[in-house]
C-alpha cells in the first residue's frame, strides 16, 4: 500500500517527548500538562490554553540512574520517565497531573518533585486519589479530586480557563479527534484492511503525545488519505487479534506482530484506542466536569477497579471487541513488573480461553520492545495455533490428535 | 572458646539442642510460660479433637501451627528480665486468642463439615474481612464473629514458619503469576488456587489494602471463595481532608452491605464501646513508646511489632487484649523504674519499612549479635490516632482514619513525604544513632523511592544499613543473606565487633 | 488441719510429677524435636492429597 502522507512526520514527532508540535504550542503560550494514565481525564487537560502530553520516553537506553533511585523491580515505563526527567528531557513540562492509582507511577512525580528535576520555574504538580469502584460517593470524590488537584492549580497558577464553557469546548475538539479514530477503527474490521497495525499505533500515539489542536489538521488529512487508499490486492494476514494490556507506547510492538502477519484488529491498552478515542457525549443539564469525570470512571478499564461488575466488564469488553472486529484471538501484553497487569494477565489468559472461548496469549515485555526476538517467537507460535484451530474448524475430519498450543 | 547461641543449633535442622539457659530466675519464668502455652494448646486440641486433627491433615498451613512452641522460643531468644516477661505474656495472649479463632473457623468450615447444618448456621454469623482491614468495624455486630480471612492461613503461618509460603507461591507461579510480585498476595493467590482457604462465612469485605498487589490478588481469591463480597475502598491520600468524606461513606456502605448479608442491625453502642477500648489499647502503646525513648528501652525483640500488628488488625477493641497490655506495661515500667537493663545495648536503631515475616525474630538477632536495639519501628507506628466517640460522625471519622493509617498504609501511602519525613523525625525523637532500612525487593511502592532515603541519610550524616529481604519468601533472600547485609555494615561502617561470634554467620536455612 | 495437709501434699505431688515430666521435655526441646520428626511425612501427605487446583 502507498505510504500515508504524514507517516514520517508522525514518526519524527514520536522521537521526542517535547516534539515540534509541543514546542510550537508552548512558544504560542500554551501550558504543557504531562500525564501518564487514564485516571487523569485527558480532555480536561486541554481546556483553555492548556494542552495535554501523555508522557513517553522514546529512544530509552540505559536506566542506570533510575535503577539507583527506584530499584530494578520497578516497571520500565516508570523508570524510563524518571530517567528522561533526570536527563532534562521533561523541562518543557509546566504541570504534571498524576494519580495515586499506581504506586509506581505516582513515585515518578514524587521523585521529580523531591529531586527538583524539572528546570522550569513554573513547574507544578497535582496528585489525585481515585476510587476503584463506581459509586455515587466515588464519583463525587473523583470530581472533587480532579477539581482540587488539577483544575484549580491550572486556573490559579497558570491562568487556564477551566470554566464549564472551556470544558465543553475542549470536549468538542476531543470529540473531533475521536471521530477520526472511530472512522479509522472501522477500517480495521475489513478482511484486508487499509491500515496496518503499526500505522494505527503510530496515529494513536501521536494523538496522545501532541497538542490536539495542532495534530488535528494532520489527522484529518490522514483520514482523507485512508479513505482514498487502496488496500493491497491480497491479504497476507494469518490471524486477527485484539491486543489488551498495560501501558504500550512503543509501536515496534505492533510492527513485530505485523511481521508475524498478525493483524491487530482492535486494541485495549493504555495509549490505545479503547478507551480514550471514543467521543464523549455531553448533555446541557449537568455540569460538563461532572459528566466528563463520570465518563472517565465508567469507561476506565484499569485492572485496579476491583468490583465484580468492573472485573466482568473488562472481560466482556474484550469479548465484544473480538466479536466486533472479528478477531481470532487475544494477546494480553504486560509491562514487566506491572503488578496490576501481572495478575490481570495471569487470570484473564485462562478465563478468556475457558469461559469466553477466545484463544489467548499472555506475554510480558520490556518497556522498549525493539528487537525482541522472544516476543516474535511467541506471537509466531500463537498465530500458528490460531491457524491450526481454524483449520480444524474448517476441516473437522482432519486428524485432531496433534497437540495445539494453548497460548498461555 | 565460649559457646555462642548458634552453637546450640543441630546441624541441618537448625533446631536447638536444648532450650536457652537464661539464669535460674529467667529460665524458670520461661519454663512456666512454656507450660502455660502448652496448657493453651492442649486445651484447644482437647476441645474439638476430631475437628482439629482433620484440620491439621486438610490444610498444609496448619502444620506451621504445630511449630508454635519453637516459634515462641525464637521470638524470645536472648531475652531477659522485663523483655522476656513482656514477650511471653504477649505471645501467650496471642496463642489463646488465635486458638479460639481457629476453633470458630474449623467449627464452621464446610471443607471439614460438608453438608453440616450446624456449620451452615454458624457461617450465617461469620463476617469475613480482608486481613489488612482492622476488625474494629465488625464490633458493631456483637452477635457475629469477624474473621480476618487470610490472617490464619497466610499471615500468621508466614511468621511462624519461613517455609510455609513457598509451596503456595510456587502454585501461583505455575499458573503464570510473575515472580516479581510481592510474596504476600502471591501466597494468598496460591491458597486460592489450591482451595486451601477454609470455607466459612456469609459474606466478605475485600479491600485495596495495603497495596496494588493486594488489590489484584482479591480477584483471584474471589473466584474460589465465592462469597457475596463488597469492596471497601480505603483512600490513599489519607493526609487530605478532602478524602475523609469518601472514607466515611465507604464505611457506611460496607456496614449497609453487612447488615443486608447478616440480616442484623448495626449496633452503634457496641462499636462505641469497642472504640473506647481501642483507645485505651493505643494509650498503652503510647506508654511503651515513651519507655522506649528512655536510655534503657525495656521492650526488646520482635513481639513489639508482631503483637502490634495482631492487636491492630484482629483484637482491636478487645478487653482481654487491653488487660494483657496493662499487665505487660506494669512489668516493663518496673524495669525502667529500677534503672535496669539486662542486655547490652550499643546502638539505638530506627527500623524502617516492612519487616521480613520469614525472619520474624530478626530484632532479637540484631540485639544479641551486634547490640542493636530496635527503639522504634515503622511497622509499629500505625493506627495511632485516638477515636473521638462523642458523636457517631466523629467516631466514623476516627474509624476511617484508623483504616487509612493501618498496617503498611500509614507510611507507604499519603505521599512519599509521609514515609520519608517521619523517618528523620523518629530518628531525632528516639535519640537513635543508626537506621536499618528494609529493602523489600518486591515492594514497588517503597522501592521506587529508595534513592530518596539514601540521599536523605547521606545529607544528614546518618549511618543507614540497607537490608534486602523479600517479605516472606526465603528462597528469594534468606535470613543468612539478611544477616550478611548487617554484618558488612556493622564491620565496615560502624567498626564494631560482634557480641556473640557464633551469631555472625550460621546456617538456619532449614529452621522454621 | 490434717485434711488440709493431705490436700497440700497431694497438690505438691502432682506438681512435682508434672515438673518431672515436663522439665526434661522443656529443657531438651523434645516437643520441637517431635514435630520436626513428623514434618517430612506430613509434607508427603499434603503433596499426595487430591486437589482441585485452578484459577
Amino acid at each position: 500500500m502507498k505510504d500515508l502522507k504524514h507517516i514520517h512526520l508522525y514518526e519524527a514527532l514520536l522521537e521526542q517527548t517535547a516534539n515540534d508540535l509541543v514546542r510550537a504550542e508552548k512558544d504560542a503560550g500554551g501550558i504543557a500538562v504531562g500525564y501518564t494514565c487514564y485516571y487523569i481525564p485527558e480532555v480536561l487537560l486541554n481546556c483553555g490554553k492548556a494542552f495535554s502530553v501523555r508522557l513517553r520516553a522514546p529512544k530509552t537506553g540505559s536506566l542506570d540512574i533510575s535503577q539507583y533511585y527506584m530499584s530494578s523491580f520497578i516497571c520500565g515505563y516508570t523508570r524510563a520517565l524518571f530517567e528522561r526527567a533526570f536527563e532534562g528531557g521533561m523541562n518543557f513540562l509546566d504541570f504534571y497531573a498524576s494519580s495515586d492509582t499506581c504506586q509506581q507511577m505516582v513515585r515518578v512525580v514524587e521523585n521529580i518533585r523531591d529531586l527538583g528535576l524539572i528546570d522550569n520555574p513554573r513547574f507544578g504538580w497535582g496528585i489525585i486519589d481515585a476510587p476503584l469502584k463506581i459509586s455515587p460517593h466515588g464519583n463525587k470524590l473523583y470530581i472533587e479530586q480532579v477539581r482540587e488537584h488539577l483544575l484549580r492549580p491550572l486556573a490559579e497558577n497558570y491562568g487556564v480557563d477551566v470554566s464549564d464553557e472551556a470544558i465543553r469546548a475542549a470536549v468538542r475538539e476531543h470529540n473531533e479527534l475521536c471521530a477520526i479514530f472511530e472512522e479509522i477503527s472501522e477500517l480495521r474490521k475489513a478482511d484486508n484492511p487499509r491500515i496496518t497495525p503499526r500505522e494505527f499505533h503510530i496515529l494513536s500515539l501521536v494523538s496522545y503525545a501532541s497538542p490536539t489542536a495542532r495534530i488535528l489538521p494532520y489527522l484529518r488529512e490522514t483520514l482523507e488519505d485512508l479513505r482514498a487508499r487502496e488496500a493491497d490486492p491480497v491479504s497476507h494476514w494469518r490471524a486477527r487479534v485484539v491486543v489488551v494490556g498495560s501501558e504500550l507506547d512503543d509501536y515496534d510492538f505492533s510492527e513485530i506482530l505485523e511481521n508475524c502477519r498478525c493483524y491487530i484488529a482492535a486494541d485495549r491498552y493504555c495509549f490505545g484506542a479503547y478507551p480514550g478515542r471514543q467521543q464523549i457525549p455531553l448533555r446541557n443539564d449537568e455540569p460538563a466536569l461532572d459528566q466528563v469525570c463520570r465518563w472517565y470512571l465508567e469507561t476506565n478499564q484499569c485492572p485496579r477497579f476491583m468490583s465484580q461488575d468492573k472485573i466482568k466488564g473488562r472481560r466482556e469488553l474484550i469479548r465484544d471487541l473480538a466479536r466486533e472486529y472479528r478477531a481470532d484471538g487475544v494477546v494480553i501484553e504486560q509491562a514487566k513488573f506491572c503488578d496490576f497487569w501481572g495478575y490481570e494477565r495471569t487470570l484473564n489468559t485462562q478465563v478468556l480461553q475457558e469461559e469466553y472461548g477466545l484463544p489467548t496469549q499472555g506475554i510480558d515485555r520490556e518497556y522498549v520492545v525493539r528487537g525482541s526476538g522472544q516476543l516474535a517467537t511467541r506471537i509466531q507460535a500463537f498465530v500458528e495455533s490460531i491457524e491450526f484451530k481454524k483449520m480444524q474448524k474448517d476441516h473437522p475430519d482432519h486428524d485432531s490428535t496433534a497437540e495445539e498450543g494453548t497460548g498461555r | 572458646m565460649k559457646k555462642g547461641a548458634a552453637d546450640n543449633l543441630i546441624k541441618g535442622t537448625a533446631i536447638e539442642r536444648h532450650r536457652e539457659w537464661r539464669g535460674l530466675r529467667d529460665t524458670t519464668y520461661d519454663y512456666l510460660q512454656w507450660c502455660r502455652l502448652w496448657g493453651i494448646l492442649i486445651k484447644w486440641a482437647a476441645s474439638h479433637p476430631v475437628q482439629n486433627v482433620k484440620a491439621v491433615f486438610r490444610y498444609r498451613w496448619m502444620f506451621s501451627y504445630l511449630t508454635v512452641p519453637s516459634f515462641f522460643d525464637r521470638i524470645c531468644s536472648g531475652q531477659r528480665g522485663a523483655g522476656l516477661r513482656g514477650a511471653r505474656n504477649n505471645l501467650n495472649y496471642l496463642a489463646s486468642d488465635v486458638t479460639g479463632t481457629l476453633t470458630t473457623i474449623f467449627s464452621a468450615d464446610m471443607h471439614l463439615h460438608p453438608g453440616s447444618k450446624r456449620a451452615e448456621e454458624l457461617n450465617k454469623r461469620i463476617i469475613c474481612l480482608d486481613e489488612l482491614l482492622p476488625a474494629l468495624l465488625g464490633k458493631g455486630f456483637p452477635d457475629c464473629k469477624t474473621i480476618l480471612f487470610q490472617e490464619y492461613p497466610m499471615y500468621l503461618p508466614s511468621l511462624i514458619n519461613q517455609h510455609s509460603p513457598v509451596h503456595y507461591i510456587e502454585q501461583s507461579e505455575i499458573y503464570g503469576l510473575p515472580a516479581d510480585v510481592c510474596p504476600l498476595p502471591s501466597f494468598e493467590a496460591g491458597l486460592a488456587i489450591e482451595d486451601d482457604f477454609p470455607k466459612i462465612g456469609c459474606c466478605m469485605l475485600t479491600s485495596n489494602m495495603p497495596c496494588d498487589g493486594s488489590i489484584m490478588t482479591s480477584m483471584i481469591q474471589d473466584r474460589r471463595i465465592g462469597l457475596p463480597s463488597q469492596v471497601l475502598n480505603v483512600p490513599l491520600r489519607w493526609k487530605e481532608d478532602e478524602v475523609q468524606d469518601y472514607a466515611v461513606q465507604e464505611i457506611l456502605s460496607a456496614i449497609g452491605f453487612l447488615e443486608e448479608q447478616t440480616g442484623l442491625k448495626y449496633d452503634w453502642d457496641a462499636l462505641k464501646q469497642a472504640c473506647e477500648v481501642w483507645n485505651e489499647q493505643n494509650k498503652a502503646k503510647f506508654e511503651k513508646w515513651e519507655m522506649n525513648r528512655t536510655e534503657i528501652p525495656p521492650h526488646t525483640g520482635s513481639t513489639v511489632w508482631l503483637y502490634r500488628i495482631f492487636e491492630h488488625q484482629a483484637v482491636c477493641g478487645d478487653p482481654k487484649a487491653l488487660a494483657n497490655d496493662r499487665k505487660v506495661n506494669r512489668i516493663l515500667a518496673r524495669q525502667v523504674a529500677a534503672g535496669k537493663c539486662p542486655k547490652t545495648i550499643r546502638h539505638r536503631a530506627i527500623i524502617w519499612n516492612t519487616p521480613a515475616n520469614n525472619y520474624a525474630n530478626f530484632n532479637n538477632w540484631l540485639l544479641d549479635c551486634w547490640g542493636i536495639e530496635s527503639v522504634c519501628e515503622m511497622i509499629d507506628l500505625h493506627g495511632a490516632e485516638l477515636i473521638d466517640t462523642s458523636t457517631r460522625e466523629s467516631m466514623l471519622r476516627g474509624l476511617a482514619n484508623m483504616y487509612q493509617t493501618s498496617t503498611m498504609r500509614a507510611h507507604t501511602k499519603g505521599g512519599s513525604e509521609v514515609m520519608i519525613d517521619a523517618l528523620w523525625e523518629k530518628y531525632e525523637e528516639y535519640d537513635a544513632d543508626m537506621i536499618l532500612m528494609f529493602d523489600q525487593i518486591s515492594c514497588k511502592g517503597v522501592g521506587a523511592i529508595n534513592g530518596l532515603f539514601e540521599e536523605g541519610a547521606q545529607r544528614r550524616g546518618i549511618p543507614m544499613c540497607r537490608v534486602r529481604q523479600d517479605l516472606m519468601d526465603p528462597t528469594s533472600i534468606s535470613r543468612r543473606e539478611m544477616r550478611g547485609d548487617v554484618n558488612v555494615f556493622m564491620q565496615a561502617v560502624m567498626n564494631e565487633t560482634p557480641l556473640d561470634l557464633s551469631l555472625v554467620d550460621f546456617d538456619d536455612d532449614e529452621s522454621w | 488441719m490434717k485434711a488440709m495437709r493431705k490436700v497440700i501434699m497431694a497438690i505438691l505431688k502432682v506438681l512435682t510429677a508434672v515438673f518431672v515430666l515436663t522439665a526434661p521435655i522443656y529443657w531438651f526441646n523434645l516437643d520441637t524435636k517431635i514435630v520436626k520428626a513428623i514434618e517430612k511425612p506430613m509434607m508427603k501427605h499434603y503433596d499426595e492429597m487430591k486437589r482441585d487446583n485452578r484459577l
